[in-house]
């Protein structure tokens, strides 16, 4: 069986290796039109005050590919996919066939429209922290587009090279995809003690400057000048391939619970993909890496025959800022809270330096949302009541107390026992038969 | 002896005598000295891989620890950005703490809660190791009632 992978990230990359984990015999080919060793997207703005090294942030070894026997294409692009043929079309008009494909394309970071001023840049690859590293360096100020998390990574990193940065942000609050205003305070406060200005609810209006940029003008009036731009507004998932092949695409490819799309030998993982979200009871777009990783292994796992599921499933991030922990999870966004749910925060006096703040949102019983900062212990306990939808009104009080771990949670996990089948929740139970 | 497998520590709870002595013996293996005397004075106190806490079923209080399950398909390496978590070709999930930079997503993953967070300068996770200076497991050594036992599985 040869099954091909474009794309040789976190979703490509683990189909790949789980592929060959299950299946020896399985030949494998990973397509990629980046040329570098498997490294760590999520780390490619360390590179840029210089901190970091490429072999600082590999994600698996050189010779990962060698080792697990993966064939490779790298610095080539796939221009098309011929599902009638079972076969891809790359930019060296070489086709290439499969008997199942995997498409795990990724996104591409939002760009303003037809700007072709030197000295604007999206963060995604080494290749773009390279570019960014090169040209600020005589450069002595930055503007960002965007406050969410590739924003604020990017802004700190330009901060850690010794730069004026100014953040513009959409909305009142920054990181608001994933966090609410009140966890966006202690986050915005410790950015600007580290030197980051912000713009908040304003808009691009334009980019000036004559080859390169000089300056960026907001609708709302404010000429920001600045030496380099990052555009950091998010990212669309990159589905031009499969629109074409005629897959079904909304904002990104949309997969079953298994991974398929809409043609059977054909498969999507990653930020290129629009999967169910268990708590929007929705097909959305989680671009983040723990879903892509799941992602290709599913995909990978279910072309070997093997029946198998993505989980419960829904967006958390963990961020560190300076000495602070930060871990949000489920509906947890500015734009996701309502009045239907009911909100709970606990914090501690800032005396201590940092600041701590526990926040829980609650619907119909259910735990959908929080957020920690400071203390993120356990906070894996709290994702996997969310994420299973668990009944939690037995153990609330003790939930908003602050005061939890698994122990706290295992009552109401045995009165749901249903949805576990994970053999190491089978042995918990288990073990506790005798007593209860 | 360790075998090359899977280990799971598992827990008889109906032997516990909430002597926390698992606990102690799984800090003091991890501390510099791996002296329960000297281990407490260390600079960045060694923190337990095992948590200890009070389980409440059914009006019924009784005493609860686990540690690392090394689960079957671990959400700690399928969430880790810096490829520092990992599962050995035995099934056993190892942390490379050279490697981990403190990000924190395995702790938002971690169903259990047992991956605990280093305090000190440098900012890194830790978890159970399965204890790889000794040929036996420091808790299950520690347990007075033999309410601990590893469970070994083949793969
Ligand atoms: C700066 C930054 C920080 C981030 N931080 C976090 C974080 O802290 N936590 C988190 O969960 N997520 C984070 N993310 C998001 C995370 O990196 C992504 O969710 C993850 O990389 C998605 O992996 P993927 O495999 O789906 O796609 P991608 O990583 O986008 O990879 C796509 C692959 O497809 C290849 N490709 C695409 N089209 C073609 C084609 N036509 N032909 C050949 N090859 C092609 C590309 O070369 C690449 O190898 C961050 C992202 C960035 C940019």
């Amino acid at each position: 069986m040869k099954v091909v992978i474009i794309g040789n990230h976190a979703a490509g990359l683990t189909a790949a290796e789980t592929l060959k984990k299950l299946d020896q015999s399985c030949s494998v080919l990973v397509i990629s039109k980046e040329d570098v060793p498997p490294y760590s997207r999520c780390l490619v703005a360390d590179l840029i005050p210089g901190k970091k090294k490429i072999e600082d942030i590999l994600f698996k070894d050189e010779d990962f590919y060698r080792k697990n026997k993966i064939d490779t294409l790298f610095g080539r692009e796939a221009l098309s996919v011929q599902p009638d043929k079972n076969q891809i079309v790359l930019d060296t008009k070489q086709t290439i066939s499969y008997d199942h494909l995997i498409l795990a394309t990724g996104a591409t970071p939002v760009m303003p429209e037809s700007e072709t001023r030197q000295g604007v840049f999206g963060l995604r690859t080494i290749e773009d922290a390279a570019a960014i590293k090169k040209y600020v360096k005589d450069k002595t100020k930055a503007v960002v587009l965007g406050g969410g998390l590739v924003g604020i990574k990017a802004a700190l990193a330009l901060r850690q090279a010794g730069k004026e940065v100014c953040v513009l942000v959409g909305s009142n609050s920054i990181l608001s995809q994933i966090i609410g205003c009140e966890e966006a305070e202690i986050a915005e406060a410790y950015l600007k003690r580290v030197g980051i200005d912000f713009l908040k609810q304003r808009s691009l209006k334009a980019i000036v400057g004559k080859d390169k940029v000089k300056a960026v003008l907001t609708e709302q009036g404010e000429t920001v000048e600045c030496g380099l731009v990052i555009s950091a507004k998010g990212v669309a998932p990159r589905k031009k391939l499969a629109e074409a092949a005629g897959i079904e695409c909304e904002y990104g490819i949309l997969i079953d619970d298994r991974c398929r799309t809409n043609i059977e030998n054909i498969y999507a993982a990653g930020d290129t993909a629009q999967s169910r979200d268990t708590l929007r009871k929705a097909a959305w777009l989680n671009s983040i890496w723990p879903l892509a990783v799941e992602e290709g292994r599913v995909a990978a796992e279910n072309i070997l025959g093997r029946d198998s599921v993505l989980r419960q499933r829904t967006s958390m991030n963990s961020l560190v800022l300076g000495e602070l922990s930060l871990i949000s999870c489920g509906l947890s966004g500015l734009r996701d809270e309502n009045e239907q749910m009911e909100k709970i925060i606990i914090t501690d006096s800032p005396h201590t330096g940092t600041q701590h703040m526990k926040k829980f949102l609650f619907k119909d019983n259910r735990l959908v949302a929080f957020s920690l900062i400071g203390d993120i212990s356990h906070a894996g306990v709290l994702n996997l009541l969310l994420r299973k939808e668990i009944d939690i009104s037995a153990i609330k009080r003790k939930i908003i107390s602050g005061r939890y771990d698994f122990a706290t949670v295992l009552p109401v996990l045995l009165e749901d026992r249903g949805k576990f089948t994970e053999p190491e929740f089978i042995n918990v139970f288990d073990s506790l038969v005798k007593v209860t | 002896m360790k075998k090359q497998s899977t280990v799971r520590i598992i827990f008889n709870i109906a032997k516990c005598l909430s002597c926390r002595s698992c606990e102690l013996a799984c800090a003091v293996e991890h501390s510099r000295s791996k002296d329960p005397l000297k281990a407490h004075l260390e600079k960045d106190t060694p923190v337990p891989r095992r948590n200890i806490s009070l389980l409440e079923v059914k009006e019924k209080k009784m005493c609860f620890t686990l540690t690392c399950f090394n689960c079957d398909t671990p959400l700690c390496v399928e969430s880790c950005i810096t490829g520092a978590m990992t599962r050995t070709g035995e099934g056993n999930v190892v942390l490379n703490t050279d490697k981990c930079i403190g990000c924190g997503m395995c702790i938002m993953v971690c169903p259990f809660g047992v991956i605990k967070q280093q305090q000190g300068e440098i900012r890194y996770m830790v978890k159970c190791d399965m204890c790889p200076d000794r040929e036996d497991y420091a808790c299950i050594a520690a347990c007075p009632t033999g309410a601990l036992e590893c469970k070994e599985e083949e793969h």
